[in-house]
């Protein structure tokens, strides 16, 4: 279904992320590209896919913080203040994610896969250690250029659909452009109507997220993560609350997403779906205990 | 196909969510934005229409070209006048001729102020406007004042009937209707004004000539002193002349209208009043921004986690606050114009000038504007930014509902609450559940009492400046032990006159008292203001001066004499025990001062500087003559009839007996004018304080409907275990209550130091003086019996809400 979504129209030069992330120059330079589901990422500015990562990593190409992965994690520690006294949630995580992996976090409750998550969203901050995504220094940023570099950079979505109840569903998508001033204000609603296509529940774009079901709530919340066109989405558990088909399909739109250029990553709980990943990360007890590479 | 159904909107999606949150919670809305209208509804019109006011009085007043002081001489004429004007310290001077009638308008007693004007083309002083009718008056017309036709009831045309002093009645016809602004304002004084020709003047038996003369001087216009030291000049003049200077008269504030004083301070001390229910209604505005922002956390943090930066979101609640300030604006405004015509229009009514001022000035419309929109803006401002402050992931990991982790554990909660349930161990437990309720969310609660406090505390204030306004009164009347005043139009020989007084059926007791009047002559040469002087005889029981130092008079008094404390504030370096000289006339004359009174509010004498002394010290020190004209007497019945009843039969006899009547004055008369125009004070107090009742009820009921918001699951549970309809209204019903309860006992403590700043505020405003300050109990309880009205209004609407919550939407709740 989502596959055959042609190239979304561009009436106006936008930016791509991961070509920003890789040049770290102004969006303006760079030329108009789309989501790229039509799978031509060579002639619509996004890098090489495959070939360029292996490229990039026998080439010890190096971002601006050093990191010649994407996504890196250095040492990470999350030390939470508690009535028991200090409680560490991560000691001291490495972990590195390359472009269009598709990447799975699993582990047991409690075990510290949503802190982790929320470390390289920025929702949270480590109390040591370092999250470097791209050419950005994520745990250095302020509150206010971590909005700006989330909202432009990283799609989020959560466990629990997380949309505003007051606004419609298409309002929900378009709701990252407007913040991030992303797109012409006219293209947004084209573009928030085609993710929603993208994850089949264009019908019920007007509608409020309380008049929907629960799949429906996350497949907008999917749209919207994808609305800035961010090439990186960190999704926790987005199908814990999914029957199976249901998540089943959720998990086919990942797989589509990372086939087009994006890199995911992914909390759950699924044995299954983790099976079906790029690479899944056992998290246990705040460390990453096992890592399995399909 | 499916994208048919969603349609395109150029609004963009966050300010959507602003309409939405309007939108989605009218009652909030609707409170919030009807205290604030309320605000500056009380701010707009008062302000309005003390510009309003201000501005009128002045455009009317200045072109009058008021008189700096009027001198009433013996044998004015035009050369003489022309030598005064010729004075270099004399801009101007007119002669005129003034006199009073009484006047009968059916059983009502008034008075005419009868101006007989040399030339009416060319009144330069006190000058008039023609509103309709001739401008010059024919012979035994007049002109009247248009004030005075309401005062009269007559028309253009009709004509008034006046006694001469012989008793002979002539009608004068009304030629046409002017306005004096500066006449006396009928409602307060029972004076009416009218202006006729020399002729007309001879024709009522008067000498065809002035009487008296005006002036204006020619520089230092508003300045009192120097205006007394031109008329001690012109005294000299007046004297040296070989005329006779029979007195003169200066304003209290020169170059403003009489009325300027007043109408400043009454405006002020409403717009102070207007300002706190602006103020009190920033209060809710800071409670519902606080709730609002805690309600959303999640939805903050969700619009964080998708790139809307601090700003843009405190953008959206700011806008938020401005859209509340700007449909109140919208409602407040023209309310506000209206307020402020109508109270102006009212007040310029009760003074007889006019409003030509249309609508509300640009600058009260500026005030309204910024007032309006800065301060819902800065009440909001630290519940958005405190909101804001809260991180993403606290934002979203939160349970919901504002009660943040912190609140939750503080361990001051515990023994307030195991206090609470000690104290009402025997208390049901849904009422356990109010009290309960109503501690849990400390700041709201302090803001909410906050306002209804400051609401109670300046109502009981309000109540307590009118029970000493009538404790002042009452005071003053039992000064005057006796029930009418009559003064006759020839001196009598005292005795003669109690004689025949005690022949009239009704009367019990009746004494001849001395009036008369002097002035300070202080030590540096200078005289004081007039000072009346009152005696009656030696011992006599029916003036009872409320002694403040000193001692009163004793019956064998000579030279000894009482003065009231205005004399003292004039005379700041008299002390009791002091010797004064007093001059009247050009005789000087010493006295002891035994004693200080209290200050009446009016009397037998036009001022409040009297000199209190025994009628046979005074003959005896001034060598006077026996006879009076002032007689007091005292009825068998109290009532304002019997009095007016004795009071016209005295006039009747008296008229048989040749002692004719100039004015009789009962005691009920007396104090029912000083009511009128406290009870006009008081109204606009009140309104005042029922405007801030309005916003503490708006405040309380915004405070309610977020409680029953916030506690909707717990409303469910109730629900779940079985809690009646009656019993969930109960719960949120008693919680106003005792809310209301609390703001009213916590009200009236702060109303006891508020209350004697108003009282004082008033007194010195209206009285120049103190009140006799009295805390109005009854206003402690009237106010109870409303705030506990105002907290079940205001807890109704959130408690019938509460009852109709279904167990769906309370699960759906979040
Ligand atoms: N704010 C906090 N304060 C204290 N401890 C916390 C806090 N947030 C999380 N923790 C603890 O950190 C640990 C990791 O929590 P985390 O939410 O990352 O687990 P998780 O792996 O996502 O679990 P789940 O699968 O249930 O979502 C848990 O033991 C949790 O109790
Ligand atoms: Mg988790």
């Amino acid at each position: 279904m989502a596959g055959t979504i042609a190239c979304l129209p561009c009436r106006q030069p936008y930016i791509s992320m991961l070509a920003k992330l890789r040049r770290g120059k102004s969006p303006a330079a760079n030329p108009a590209i789309n989501l790229s589901f039509d799978g031509s990422k060579g002639s619509n500015g996004h890098p090489k896919s495959g070939a360029t990562d292996a490229a990039s990593q026998t080439d010890a190409t190096r971002y601006k913080h050093g990191n010649t992965d994407l996504i890196e994690c250095r040492t990470l520690v999350k030390e939470y203040e508690t009535d028991a006294g200090r409680f560490l949630a991560l000691k001291g995580v490495n972990l590195s994610v390359s472009t269009h992996e598709f990447v799975a976090v699993i582990g047991k409750s409690g075990s510290g896969k949503t802190t982790l998550i929320n470390m390289l969203t920025g929702i949270d901050r480590p109390s040591r250690g370092e999250v470097l995504v791209g050419d950005t220094a994520v745990h250095r940023l302020s509150e206010g250029q971590m909005a700006v570099w989330r909202g432009r950079n990283m799609g989020v979505i959560f466990q629990f659909f997380q949309l505003l109840p007051t606004l419609t569903v298409i309002e929900n998508v378009m709701l990252p452009m407007d913040f991030c001033n992303m797109y012409a204000p006219r293209e947004r609603f084209d573009r928030g109507m085609q993710l929603l296509e993208l994850v089949g529940i264009a019908e019920n774009a007007s509608k409020l997220p309380s008049q929907t079901s629960g799949g429906q709530q996350q497949r907008a919340a999917i749209a919207r993560a994808l609305a800035n066109d961010p090439p990186i989405i960190c999704a926790d558990e987005p199908t814990g609350n999914l029957d199976s088909k249901t998540a089943d399909s959720v998990f086919e739109l990942f797989s589509d997403l990372v086939a087009r250029g994006k890199t995911i990553l992914m909390v759950t709980h699924d044995k299954d779906l983790a099976k079906r990943v790029t690479r899944a990360v056992t998290v246990a007890d705040g460390e990453i205990v096992d890592e399995i590479r399909n | 196909m499916a994208l048919a159904l969603a349609k395109y909107s150029p609004l963009p999606p966050r300010w959507r969510k602003v309409i939405q949150d309007l939108w989605s919670n009218k009652t909030r809305t609707a409170l919030v934005v009807l205290s604030i209208a309320v605000g500056i509804f009380a701010v707009g019109s008062v302000a309005g229409s003390r510009v309003i006011l201000e501005q009128d009085l002045t455009a009317q007043y200045l072109p009058s070209n008021d008189r700096s002081a009027q001198i009433n001489a013996s044998n004015i004429d035009d050369d003489f006048i022309k030598s005064i004007r010729d004075m270099p310290e004399v801009a101007d001077a007119q002669g005129r001729f003034a006199t009073v009638f009484r006047m009968k308008i059916g059983e009502r007693r008034t008075n005419l102020l009868l101006y007989g004007i040399p030339d009416f083309n060319d009144i330069r002083i006190n000058s008039i406007t023609f509103d309709s009718g001739d401008h010059e008056p024919p012979w035994r017309q007049v002109l009247l004042d248009r004030g005075s036709l309401e005062l009269f009831g007559v028309h253009e045309g009709d004509s008034l009937s006046i006694e001469l002093p012989d008793g002979t009645m002539r009608n004068l016809g009304i030629a046409g209707v002017v306005h004096d602004i500066n006449a006396p304002p009928p409602n307060f004084s029972n004076f009416g004004t009218a202006f006729a020709t020399y002729d007309t003047i001879a024709w009522l038996g008067f000498p065809k000539a002035n009487n008296q003369f005006r002036i204006r001087v020619s520089e230092g216009l508003s300045d009192r002193q120097h205006i007394q030291d031109v008329v001690d000049k012109i005294k000299k003049r007046v004297e040296d002349s070989g005329r006779t200077f029979y007195g003169f008269g200066i304003q209290q504030s020169p170059n403003v209208h009489y009325a300027w004083d007043p109408v400043t301070a009454i405006t002020l001390i409403l717009t102070v009043l207007g300002a706190f229910s602006l103020f009190l209604s920033a209060f809710l505005v800071v409670n519902t921004i606080t709730a609002l922002m805690a309600q959303q956390l999640k939805q903050i943090g969700i619009m964080k986690a998708v790139g809307a930066k601090g700003w843009q979101i405190g953008a959206l609640y700011m806008t938020l606050v401005f859209v509340f300030g700007l449909i109140s604006l919208a409602v407040a405004i023209p309310l506000g114009a209206l307020g402020a015509q109508g109270f102006a229009g009212y007040i310029s009514g009760l003074l007889n000038f006019d409003i030509l001022t249309k609508g509300v000035p640009t600058n009260v419309w500026l005030i309204e504007l910024g007032v309006g929109l800065l301060i819902p803006i800065v009440a909001a401002l630290a519940p958005v930014l405190s909101g804001l402050r809260v991180s993403v992931r606290e934002a979203l990991y939160s349970s919901g509902l504002g009660e943040s982790k912190k609140q939750k554990s503080r361990p001051s909660a515990q023994p307030r609450r195991s206090l609470f349930s000690f104290v009402t161990r025997s208390i049901s437990r849904p009422m356990l559940i109010s009290l309960r309720n109503t501690f849990r969310k400390v700041g709201r609660l302090a803001l909410t009492l906050g306002t209804l406090t400051l609401a109670s505390a300046i109502f009981i204030s309000v109540w307590t400046v009118r029970d000493s306004l009538t404790n002042t009164l009452d005071k003053s009347v039992r000064v005057w032990n006796y029930d009418i005043s009559v003064n006759l139009e020839h001196t009598q020989q005292p005795e003669k006159a109690v004689r025949e007084l005690l022949q009239i059926p009704g009367v019990t007791q009746a004494e001849g008292w001395i009036t008369s009047g002097g002035r300070r002559l202080r030590d540096d040469g200078t005289e004081s203001r007039p000072i009346s002087i009152l005696a009656p005889p030696g011992g006599s029981q029916l003036l009872r001066p409320q002694l403040v130092e000193g001692r009163l008079l004793l019956p064998d008094d000579v030279s000894g004499v009482v003065v009231s404390s205005d004399v003292i504030n004039d005379e700041p370096d008299v002390r009791v025990g002091d010797q004064i000289t007093m001059k009247f006339g050009p005789r000087r004359f010493k006295f002891e001062i035994v004693g200080i009174a209290e200050n009446t509010l009016a009397g037998n004498v036009g001022n409040s500087r009297v000199m209190y002394m025994n009628e046979e010290g005074y003959r005896k020190v001034l060598a006077a003559g026996p006879n009076v004209s002032n007689f007091i007497v005292v009825t068998e019945l109290h009532d304002a009839q019997s009095r007016q009843a004795v009071g016209a039969a005295i006039e009747e006899q008296f008229k048989r007996l040749q002692m004719r009547v100039d004015n009789f004055e009962t005691i009920s008369e007396r104090r029912g004018q000083i009511e009128f125009q406290f009870n006009i004070l008081v109204v606009f107090l009140l309104l005042m304080a029922a405007l801030l009742a309005v916003v503490g009820g708006l405040g309380l009921a915004g405070t309610m409907s977020m409680n029953v918001l916030e506690r909707t699951r717990e409303i469910g549970v109730l629900r779940a275990v079985g809690a009646s309809d009656g019993a969930v209204r109960g719960i949120v019903i008693v919680e106003g209550l005792l809310i209301g309860f609390i703001s009213w006992a916590i009200g009236a403590l702060v109303a006891i130091p508020i209350s004697q700043t108003l009282s004082g505020a008033v007194g010195q405003a209206f009285l120049r003086g103190k009140l006799a300050y009295v805390f109005s109990t009854n206003g402690v309880f009237i106010w109870l019996a409303a705030v506990l009205i105002i907290a079940t209004i205001a807890s109704l609407v959130p408690a019938l809400r509460a009852s109709r919550l279904t167990v769906r939407e309370v699960l759906s709740y979040e």
